[in-house]
């Protein structure tokens, strides 16, 4: 049995794992919200509704970073 | 120009290894649930927000379970590519137990694969739509019989990997000229009666039929 392979994928499955989840929580809810954005048809709604998102999308992207932090300090 | 191969380290090990990477991804799982559900409950808020965390990253992997890595609307124009990340869990599961199969017990691989294929749900709806009316467990006996007749056929490793390769970039065209986000069964199965209609052919419920996706 080649343990060094199965070594090697196991942990490049776990960090691309940890790297797709931090993918999906701000690069994929990014593109969600500026497509609502984008998808509003007045001036005025899209600039509301930007900032509006900003500071929820800042949220959401604090969470996991508020989460750990708070873990190993 | 795009240039397509497809490498998974997994086909490269053998069935040991295999069944090992299986195990620790099982158990792996199991004990990283059990443990977010016993440090939620814990009363250092240290290990409670740790818990927290294990939901978010838990959660993100069930909302991507049956999904490949990548979709195919974000493959590269150019370049060497590997399909690996296109593929979906089921699609790659099915071409790595016909890989063992056609390995360890012998026979045509592409009658391993097609008998894999016509165990999924979706390809026997998918047949049923274009027109195949047989009864599944007569199909299946069918292809054991096949699979007895070609036992004399006797692959390498190296012959396996190449010919999997081939279908998968046969498949991912055949998903990409329908607007298909990952490589699903189906597009194995259209590869395959594409790359190989000699052995489909030879299976005289799927010989003439025409896929309608």
């Amino acid at each position: 049995m080649r343990l060094d392979l199965v070594v090697v994928y196991l942990l490049s499955r776990f960090f691309y794992r940890l790297a797709a989840f931090f993918v999906h929580w701000y690069w994929h809810t990014f593109l969600i919200f500026s497509g609502w954005v984008n998808g509003l048809k007045s001036r005025f709604l899209r600039g509301l509704a930007g900032i509006i998102l900003f500071f929820v999308y800042l949220a959401w992207a604090l969470a996991p970073v508020y989460l750990v932090w708070r873990a190993f300090t | 120009m795009r240039q397509l191969y497809f490498k998974n380290l997994r086909l490269e090990m053998g069935m040991g290894g295999r069944f090992l990477v299986r195990l620790v991804i099982y158990v792996f799982y199991g004990m990283l649930t059990a443990t977010m559900i016993v440090i939620l409950f814990a009363e250092m808020r240290w290990l409670q927000s740790l818990g927290f965390f294990l939901i978010l990253f838990l959660g993100d992997r069930l909302l991507h379970l049956n999904r490949g890595d990548k979709k195919l609307a974000y493959l590269p124009a150019a370049g060497r590519v590997n399909l690996n990340a296109y593929l979906t869990p089921i699609t790659f599961s099915i071409l790595e137990r016909s890989f063992d199969q056609a390995f360890f017990i012998r026979g045509d691989f592409f009658l391993w694969l097609a008998r894999q294929l016509l165990d999924q749900s979706r390809v026997r709806k998918l047949l049923r739509k274009s027109g195949v009316k047989v009864k599944w467990h007569e199909a299946d006996k069918e292809l054991q019989r096949l699979l007895a007749d070609s036992r004399r056929e006797k692959y390498k490793k190296a012959e396996l990997l190449t010919l999997t390769e081939q279908l998968v970039a046969a498949a991912a065209t055949e998903a990409l000229i329908i607007n298909g986000n990952y490589v699903n069964p189906e597009h194995l199965l259209l590869a395959l009666f594409k790359r190989e209609p000699k052995a489909m052919k030879g299976i005289s419920f799927l010989g003439s039929v025409k896929i309608k996706l």
